[in-house]
């Protein structure tokens, strides 16, 4: 109870000194909040202006506050029918947890509630008896740095493949990700069905190999030839760039090839090159050219492809985070930011709710070494430390502290 | 009024000119011809049955070719009556596949589909290149219902904006685009429809229930509204779009379940396509035989069993009996809502 009564009272202070200016049409949106380790635990309100919302903010404070995607008639009416579904904007959401990168074996670790085994990184089953394991995760600005690298690269695929250039806002998740609003009128009017087409085209899902024109011709294979254009242009750029850069062992290992092998290859990558232009895959010389080829347009799909939540996009029911403000699992803010500040963006620098004046001392379970406002601290394992404000709101918002005193 | 006019409207009824030859003769719905009521009858029927609506030949007489136009307007008044959301799209799709075997028999096939496409609203562009016949706005590519596999877009040439198309998918396309086109305007409004249409339709309907009396209404809806599952279907329906893993039984429950509700096998496979270990040929071969066996999702004591009820108060015995239940209310609030308008 101290912990809730300490976050709120900072929140409530930030609140009153920081008046949020979103979401867009507030009164046409459902709001959900939600309590400490809760993300939602209310939906069907409403509020008719930003006014009526920011006093709600500081005089109730949740620890989570969440707007429909969707703009309905009656945003607080029940069942989800009677609300009247006018239209709904998309949000894509990039999630770190989701990306597979190396420094979660860092900061994660898991433990097993049946055997009790224990580990670092982030895993779904146990290593030792198969249980699904529960996992503590942390996030740090390598992983955060590869949800920022998706959303540039969703901004290539909006303005390069869909011309989707108005009507973009983009947010710190308040945690481990970013989120992407698209809220361009002829957006907004999509059906899920067209939702899901979308969505299946970020992420490469359904991808025919043979509908977009890599066939088998007799013993050869053909592949698109130059001059067309969405994933059949974006795999042959990738498959030109590794043949023009990557060394023979990374093709070997991306293929399951000997390194001999693909040495001798790549000694005719002008041949292969060519061939590229003229829609043929040349020949790996061994029986498993088409094998060979496959994994490496496998490879490129996935290095191409976006990890976008599937869900956020889809449902046009969905409830997120409102923009600026609070998580209430981290105690960052949910921070607005320009394509120009994403650039540059350090959310632990940049999306912090608390300076660093004041401190508090807590009690740490345990935590890893971790960056707020460009002070290290920790590691810590059941220790107890006066740490300034925002490194404390932090700790205790994760509950990975309890405060002393 | 040219002949070849009148041809062009009867093989394409729903296009624009079809409905301006309709308006420039002032035709009383009252004081229909037998003749209409007859061939607007027998469309509702071949839809009704998926077979294909087969025209008459008519070479040269005006009149009897205004009857054929007149009987497609009819025939969605009578298709709006019996107020089946299935029939509705059964009567589009039989016209969307008509107007591919009847582009055929046009002289210059390429002119008739451009300008169809055209009347249709879509906004195309075309290109006649070595690469692509046509390209058309991501908006209006967006429109379609995407029944056909090859027009996934993900496996389309996407660039700023617009869809590039080889000339058999633009024909694809354009027929899919007469499916949405038709389907989205029923019903039609019912307001002033005189008694002998009515009579009519209620005769037709009981030549309906005869042949489809096998059919559950939300079965083949074709519109599936996860907003209807109970809250153990949504939980997996959910996982599966989330990529989570499922367990074994949970895997055959859903498929299942969404069988019995009328989804197709090819888009529960898609829904598949996420989990983290998917094999295509795998699922396809368990979806289609559930399919095939008209397997039926399992009741919620048996749901109980396996630990996958995750609301043990929603005191329902049957999970497609709760599907069915919402799908009724909510069609009965749609009417409600319509009316009061």
């Amino acid at each position: 109870m101290q912990e809730q009564d300490f976050l709120k009272k900072h929140f409530s202070g930030f609140y009153k000194a920081n008046f949020v200016e979103d979401p867009p049409e507030p009164g046409q949106r459902e709001f959900g909040i939600g309590e400490f380790g809760r993300k939602i635990t209310q939906r069907h309100l409403s509020f008719s202006s930003l006014s009526e919302f920011n006093s709600f903010l500081q005089k109730e404070t949740p620890f989570f506050v969440s707007y429909s995607t969707a703009l309905y008639n009656q945003p607080s009416a029940r069942p989800m029918e009677a609300k009247g579904f006018l239209e709904g904007d998309i949000v894509y959401e990039f999630d770190a947890d989701d990306i597979k990168t190396p420094c979660k074996q860092i900061h994660d670790s898991w433990a097993c509630p049946k055997c009790n085994a224990k580990g670092k990184g982030a895993i779904e089953l146990c290593t030792e008896c198969g249980t699904p394991v529960k996992v503590e995760q942390w996030f740090c600005e390598e992983c955060l740095g590869e949800a920022k690298k998706q959303i540039f690269e969703l901004k290539e695929f909006l303005e390069e493949d869909f011309s989707f250039t108005e009507g973009i806002s983009i947010n710190f998740s308040g945690s481990a990700g970013f989120h992407l609003h698209l809220r361009g009128k002829n957006i907004r009017q999509l059906p899920q069905a067209a939702r899901i087409e979308l969505l299946d085209f970020l992420t490469g899902t359904n991808l025919d190999l043979e509908a977009i024109g890599f066939l088998e011709s007799g013993k050869a294979l053909e592949c698109p030839k130059q001059g067309a254009f969405g994933w059949p242009k974006k795999i042959m750029l990738g498959l030109k760039e590794l043949i023009e850069n990557a060394p023979s062992d990374k093709i070997a290992a991306i293929a399951g090839v000997r390194d001999s092998n693909a040495k001798k290859f790549l000694e005719k990558k002008q041949k292969i090159l060519e061939g590229f232009e003229k829609g043929m895959l040349f020949p790996f010389p061994t029986k498993k050219s088409r094998e060979f080829w496959l994994a490496l347009v496998k490879f490129v799909v996935e290095q191409k492809r976006l990890d976008i939540d599937r869900q956020t996009s889809i449902d046009l029911n969905k409830i997120i985070r409102v923009p600026n403000t609070i998580h209430g699992g981290t105690g960052f803010v949910a921070k607005k930011i320009s394509w120009e500040e994403l650039k540059k963006f350090n959310a632990f620098n940049d999306a912090l709710a608390f300076s660093e004046e004041g401190t508090a001392k807590v009690l740490i379970n345990k935590a890893p070494r971790f960056n707020i406002g460009g002070k290290f601290f920790g590691p810590f394992q059941n220790s107890e430390a006066e740490l300034p404000l925002n490194a404390a709101v932090f700790l205790v918002a994760k509950q990975a502290a309890r405060l002393v005193g | 009024m040219l002949v070849s006019d009148l041809q062009f409207a009867q093989r394409f009824p729903f296009t624009a000119s079809a409905k301006k030859i309709l308006s420039e003769n002032n035709f009383s719905l009252e004081e229909l011809p037998e003749e209409v009521l007859e061939r607007a009858g027998a469309m509702v029927l071949s839809a009704a049955k998926n077979k294909p609506y087969f025209l008459k030949e008519i070479s040269s007489s005006s009149a009897l070719l205004l009857q054929e136009i007149l009987a497609f307007p009819v025939a969605k008044i009578l298709v709006s009556l019996q107020k089946s959301a299935f029939l509705n799209e059964k009567f589009a799709l039989m016209f969307s596949k008509s107007f591919l075997d009847y582009i055929g028999l046009e002289k210059h096939p390429q002119e008739t589909l451009l300008e169809i496409a055209s009347q249709l609203g879509i906004e195309f562009e075309v290109l006649k290149s070595r690469d692509f016949f046509a390209s058309v706005s991501l908006e209006s590519f967006l429109k379609i219902h995407f029944k056909h596999p090859a027009l996934k877009l993900v496996n389309q040439s996407v660039s700023r904006g617009k869809v590039f198309l080889q000339e058999h998918l633009f024909f694809v396309f354009v027929s899919e685009m007469v499916f949405a086109h038709i389907f989205s305007s029923l019903p039609v409004p019912l307001e002033g429809i005189p008694k002998n249409l009515k009579d009519f339709a209620r005769q037709l309907q009981q030549q309906l229930v005869v042949s489809q009396k096998k059919d559950f209404e939300f079965r083949l809806s074709g519109k599936i509204n996860p907003n209807f599952f109970p809250s153990c279907m949504q939980k997996m329906y959910n996982d599966l779009l989330e990529g989570k893993n499922l367990p074994h039984n949970a895997r055959f429950y859903i498929a299942a379940f969404l069988n019995s509700i009328g989804m197709p096998s090819e888009q529960i496979i898609q829904l598949f396509s996420k989990t983290p270990n998917f094999s295509e040929k795998m699922t396809r071969y368990q979806v289609e035989r559930v399919v095939k066996q008209g397997l039926s999702a399992p009741s919620c004591s048996k749901i109980k069993e396996a630990g996958l009820c995750p609301d043990a108060e929603c005191g329902n015995k049957h999970p497609t009996g709760f599907y069915e239940r919402q799908f009724l209310k909510h069609k009965k609030a749609e009417a409600k809502s319509i009316q009061q308008k």
